[in-house]
């Protein structure tokens, strides 16, 4: 298999140091963004890389950066999503608790590139251990000058806060992230203005995923040609799985984009117990759910797309053939009705009314409409809701019927065989 | 034109303000689209997604109340798909609703009823998790509003008026989700001042009028509108009236086309304060004194009384020992003929309102030229000097609170103290109370060379002032002076709010302006706007013009020359500044007919005491401080003879013929008196 692009050094313990860091040619890239290009000229190097958010929505980066308007008397912000709130995922932990100046050195980069002189990394509440790792990081690049007033010498002035979150799934979505920040309740805004053009503070912000943000010292170190050598044409680079669920090896994976996920399968050691694979999310929860009829899809946007799913954060959740589908959605829907924020009727009241019918169904007193009366609920919140949450809230709604009717109607019919799992 | 632009809804071509939400420009064109958290007050947020609409080129469909028009634009708002997800969405906002519309208030007036019965059938998967809908707690939340989460649909139209308009962080949502409740923070009251307006604007019962509480449906009762006379705003209110009795007081939102109105909010003085017309204190029928006190006795009698001693004294002591003074609460109407009793008729020229000091000619002329309600937001800034404006005339500091903290206009505020409005002032400073003109002065001297203060200097007790003596009156460092001076010479016309019952300031802010505006040639003119405790202060100082003043008839009474005396709803006892001399005034006086709603600390002093109808129960007009006029309407009938009618049977009594049978007559005869200079 390829090499790793950003999983490289976090085997490595000593790799948090900055000086193993440095030995293992860390901070080149920045010295040479800094020294070698011009701001715009690194947002066309990553536009030509290819590069796609690792948030979710795989939106490209570099013309995410082309958004930010410079000719206005506004500062400008970058804030590193390290929410991670995406069931199933755990990828942007590993490379802040692995390889934290990885990321500081990728946001530097980036905030050069965008006019940025103060970023925020926004970390999930509960990743206390990240955000002792990154404010070490930080202090010590500050001592060697890689943040700070006139970065190396160079005529860069950059900063970085660690911002710790609030604790709910929606402080990952950009917007509501930026309401934490300014210390208010996370909720999703209006857009537009879109974050580019009125973010943070009313100024100019762009977010990106911690992924995306660590692959950008690489793009300088290697080219844009190389990082779009790999994987797919359109989706570039490798990407990093958090393979869960009936493996035997969970645990994240970083392979090139396109890689089938059978191969991912084997590499996480194969179905927990000999047994079947009978379905799995792709991308976390708020992808629709595939089946083993899927095992040879390749794993990148297009090719998930092209099936009826989405690449999303990478969480693989892998369902062996005793799992109660039922159960597992049930399971999803009540994340989604605690986690929705509140704001919008769709979403507020639609996932509660959702995970009633499911309850009612794992309480046996489900009837044999309840299975339309799910997909009529989601019909009225898809593509209603304020923010993509309630979208998300009903994918393994629709998937799972989709794919599983036979398993509801036997379940409401109490002669499911694998009820208890 | 550049500023508009053309869409079609549904069909139909309609050209709009280019700022303008699809939702309203829809609204212009008589086409519902329901909605619950849009509200044309407040900020679009789009959380209900019941206006979803679809638009030609857009593959979602869009909530019309936060989708600003465009050219060319091309929108549907009844295909069958967006019937289809507007029933979603009612059916989503019924799903956790208690449905107890039998026992809610807000029956009649809901918009969740009413847009769920216009457009969403019930689904019938609602009826199944009944006893599964979340309930929340209650808790007391202040004397006004009732608060019944159960209902509550999460617009938070509440939490916005907060946030946009009263300021106070009061309001906030806790939990999350389906969880998600609107609680003061801490569990606390609501701040009062402006609760009420909660009421109106939550679409369903969920927040709900405490003092109205369970006591009619809204089918059950008649309204008129009207003006508040609580204080010189002049909002316009909604009386709410059942067998002949106020049920509640509501804002009027129908009312937004008359220009005497700021906006349609209230403050819950206005709101809840109606409630004294129902005080066993009220006087009810003429009352006489006697040895033993008060004692009633009929409206003839009283009436031959008060015309026997009117001609006693006027056949004694001519025609100035008699006089009288008016309320600035009455109505244009009855000060007209109280002014006109006296000075036409009898002659005397002992009348006056309230306690003014100056002559009303210089004050009107200025007041002529001062800013009207309309002109606010065509004011580039506001400098609000010394008012205390929450406090005087509530719901205009309100409107001043959303101009400044969400529209971005400046506020320079100079208060002595603390008055809730500096979150909102760019720059906020205090004085030494009562040294206002010094203030002004001080700016002026800050604005001019030293050469031209000669001729603005011309002020008695002005003339060896120089800016360290301004320092050391006021308080106010040289500094900020000049900071506020320069403020004021920016490129923009000012509002300047203040006391329009202290006459000392009204003319240095006038010499302000007029620098001000001399400077600024090529500006919009800036503007004064005074601020009145009373309803009818402009009104009452256009009617009593060319008169002595109270000083004057207080002058006579102490030298013992007044034997007469009849005081209109006026308390003098308790509003007038000198307390010790008022009472010794009063008695002096032979005979005193004193009308009001209430007895009064001055009751005593009267010989004769002649029962008053409030505001509500009277036709007639305000001017408010805008300087508009502004109709009454009777909310309710009381059986009580009316003041008017009562002056019109004293002047009969003396031997002249008031010939008016209606209010109107009486209006449309007093109306050139109101005329503003140069404006007619
Ligand atoms: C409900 C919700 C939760 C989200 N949570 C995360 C998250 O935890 N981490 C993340 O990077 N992006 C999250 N996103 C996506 C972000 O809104 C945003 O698109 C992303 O951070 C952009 O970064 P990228 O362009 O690098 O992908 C979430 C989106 C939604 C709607
Ligand atoms: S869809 Fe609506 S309720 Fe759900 S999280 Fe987004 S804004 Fe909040
Ligand atoms: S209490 Fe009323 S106004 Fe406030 S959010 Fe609930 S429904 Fe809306
Ligand atoms: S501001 Fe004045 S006029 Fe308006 S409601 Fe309040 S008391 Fe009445
Ligand atoms: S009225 Fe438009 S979303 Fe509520």
């Amino acid at each position: 298999m390829d090499e790793k692009i950003i999983l490289k050094y976090t085997d490595i313990p000593e790799q948090k140091n900055i000086d193993t860091y440095i030995k293992n040619g860390g901070y080149k890239a920045l010295q040479r963004a800094l020294s070698e290009y011009k701001p715009d000229e690194i947002i066309h190097l990553v536009d030509k890389s290819g590069l796609r958010g690792r948030g979710g929505a795989g939106f490209p980066t570099g013309k995410k950066w082309s958004f930010i308007p410079q000719n206005i008397p506004l500062p400008k912000y970058l804030v590193c999503n390290t929410d991670e709130g995406e069931p199933g995922t755990f990828k942007d932990r590993e490379i802040i608790e692995g390889d934290p100046h990885l990321v500081i050195e990728g946001i530097a980069i980036s905030s050069y590139a965008i006019g940025a002189h103060k970023a925020y990394i926004y970390i999930r509440g509960e990743f206390a251990k990240g955000a002792e790792i990154l404010t070490r990081a930080i202090n010590q690049a500050k001592e060697k000058g890689f943040i700070g007033e006139n970065i190396l010498g160079l005529g860069f002035d950059f900063d970085i806060d660690v911002y710790r979150g609030a604790g709910a799934y929606i402080c990952g979505e950009e917007t509501a992230l930026l309401d934490s920040i300014e210390g208010k309740r996370a909720m999703p805004r209006l857009k537009p203005p879109h974050p580019v053009a009125k973010g943070l503070y009313s100024s100019p912000t762009v977010i990106n995923n911690v992924e995306t943000l660590a692959n950008v010292p690489r793009i300088i170190e290697n080219s844009a040609e190389w990082f779009a050598g790999i994987g797919t044409p359109h989706s570039t680079g490798t990407k990093i799985f958090c393979i869960s669920g009936d493996v035997n090896n969970p645990g994240v994976y970083e392979v090139p984009m396109g890689t089938p996920l059978k191969e991912l399968l084997e590499m996480a050691g194969g179905i927990k117990d000999g047994k079947k694979l009978k379905a799995f999310f792709p991308g976390g929860p708020s992808t629709p759910i595939l089946t083993s009829a899927h095992l040879n899809v390749g794993m990148d946007f297009e090719s998930l797309k092209k099936i009826g799913s989405m690449l999303g954060s990478g969480a693989i959740i892998v369902l062996d053939e005793d799992r109660s589908i039922i159960k597992t959605v049930a399971r999803l829907t009540e994340f989604y009705r605690n986690e929705s924020c509140g704001k919008c009727s769709p979403c507020r009241e639609g996932t509660d009314w959702l995970l009633k019918v499911y309850q009612r169904i794992i309480d046996n007193k489900g009837k044999k409409e309840d299975i339309d009366l799910l997909l009529n609920i989601c019909e009225d919140i898809y593509g209603t809701t304020f923010c993509p949450l309630g979208d998300a809230a009903t994918m393994p709604v629709i998937s799972s019927i989709k794919y599983f009717r036979k398993e509801y109607e036997e379940y409401i019919n109490g002669k499911c065989s694998n009820i208890n799992n | 034109m550049e500023n508009v632009v053309t869409l079609t809804i549904d069909g139909r071509e309609i050209t709009v303000p280019n700022e303008t939400m699809v939702i309203e420009a829809a609204k212009k064109l008589g086409i519902e689209i329901p909605y619950f958290c849009y509200h044309p007050l407040l900020k679009s947020v789009g959380c209900c997604r019941a206006c979803l609409v679809e638009v030609e080129g857009m593959p979602k469909l869009q909530t019309s109340c936060t989708l600003p028009v465009r050219n060319g634009m091309v929108v549907k708002t009844n295909t069958p798909l967006v019937q289809k997800r507007r029933k979603g969405v009612i059916a989503f906002l019924l799903a956790n609703h208690p449905l107890d519309c039998p026992v809610c208030d807000q029956g009649g007036e809901c918009d969740l009823q009413n847009f769920s019965h216009r457009y969403g059938s019930a689904v019938s998967g609602l009826k199944e998790f009944k006893d599964q809908k979340r309930t929340f707690q209650k808790y007391y939340i202040g004397p006004f509003v009732e608060r019944e989460m159960n209902r509550c649909i999460l617009c938070k139209r509440c939490i916005r008026f907060y946030d946009e308009y009263a300021g106070e962080t009061t309001l906030g949502e806790f939990e999350r989700a389906a969880d998600t409740e609107i609680r003061t923070f801490y569990q606390t009251e609501f701040n009062p001042g402006f609760s009420g307006n909660t009421i109106f604007l939550c679409p369903v019962g969920a927040l709900t009028d405490k003092v109205y509480r369970f006591k009619a449906r809204v089918w059950d009762m008649e309204s008129v509108t009207s003006v508040c006379p609580l204080c010189g705003t002049g909002c316009s209110i909604r009386i709410w009236t059942r067998n002949n009795r106020i049920m509640r007081i509501t804002p009027d939102m129908n009312n937004n086309s008359n220009k005497g109105v700021l906006n349609n909010f209230l403050c819950d003085r206005g709101q809840f304060g109606f409630q004294y017309i129902f005080s066993n204190e009220r006087i009810r029928t003429p009352l006489i004194k006697d040895k033993n006190g008060f004692v009633p006795i009929s409206y003839e009698k009283a009436i031959d009384i008060i015309v026997s001693r009117l001609k006693k004294s006027i056949a004694e002591s001519g025609v100035d020992s008699v006089g009288g003074i008016v309320s600035a609460s009455c109505t244009c109407e009855e000060i007209y003929l109280f002014q006109k009793l006296f000075k036409e008729y009898i002659g005397s020229a002992n009348v006056d309102f309230q306690s003014r000091i100056s002559d009303s000619k210089q004050v009107n002329a200025i007041l002529d030229e001062s800013a009207e309600y309309s002109d606010l937001p065509g004011s580039g800034g506001f400098f609000v000097l010394g008012t205390n404006i929450l406090h005087r005339q509530p719901v205009l500091g309100l409107y001043l609170r959303n101009l400044t903290k969400i529209k971005g206009y400046t506020l320079l505020l100079a208060e002595p103290y603390k008055t809730g409005m500096e979150d909102c002032a760019t720059l906020s400073i205090s004085y030494t109370p009562g040294t206002e003109a010094y203030l002004i002065y001080g700016l002026i001297l800050c604005m001019l060379n030293p050469e031209n203060i000669e001729e603005i200097s011309h002020r008695e007790g002005f003339e060896k002032i120089t800016i360290e003596t301004v320092e050391q009156a006021t308080g106010v460092s040289k500094e900020i002076l000049q900071k506020i001076s320069s403020a004021l010479l920016d490129k923009k016309s000012w509002t300047i709010i203040i006391d329009g019952e202290k006459e000392s300031v009204l003319f240095s802010v006038h010499n302000l302006i007029m620098i001000l505006n001399n400077m600024k040639k090529d500006i919009t003119k800036s503007k004064i706007l005074p601020v009145f405790s009373r309803p009818n202060h402009r009104g009452a100082m256009k009617i009593i013009q060319k008169s002595f003043n109270v000083r004057k008839i207080i002058d006579a009474s102490l030298s013992g020359k007044l034997k007469f005396l009849y005081l209109l709803e006026v308390d003098p006892v308790s509003e007038f500044l000198d307390r010790k001399e008022i009472e010794s005034v009063l008695k002096n006086v032979e005979f005193i007919v004193a009308q009001d709603v209430f007895l009064t600390e001055t009751s005593q002093y009267a010989s004769i005491i002649l029962p008053g109808k409030p505001s509500y129960a009277k036709q007639g007009s305000f001017v408010c401080s805008g300087g508009i006029v502004r109709d009454l309407q009777e909310g309710i009938k009381e059986n009580m003879e009316s003041e008017w009618k009562t002056i019109i049977r004293i002047a009969e009594g003396l031997g002249y013929q008031m010939k008016y049978d209606t209010i109107d007559e009486i209006k449309n005869e007093m109306l050139p008196l109101l005329q503003k200079k140069g404006k007619e």
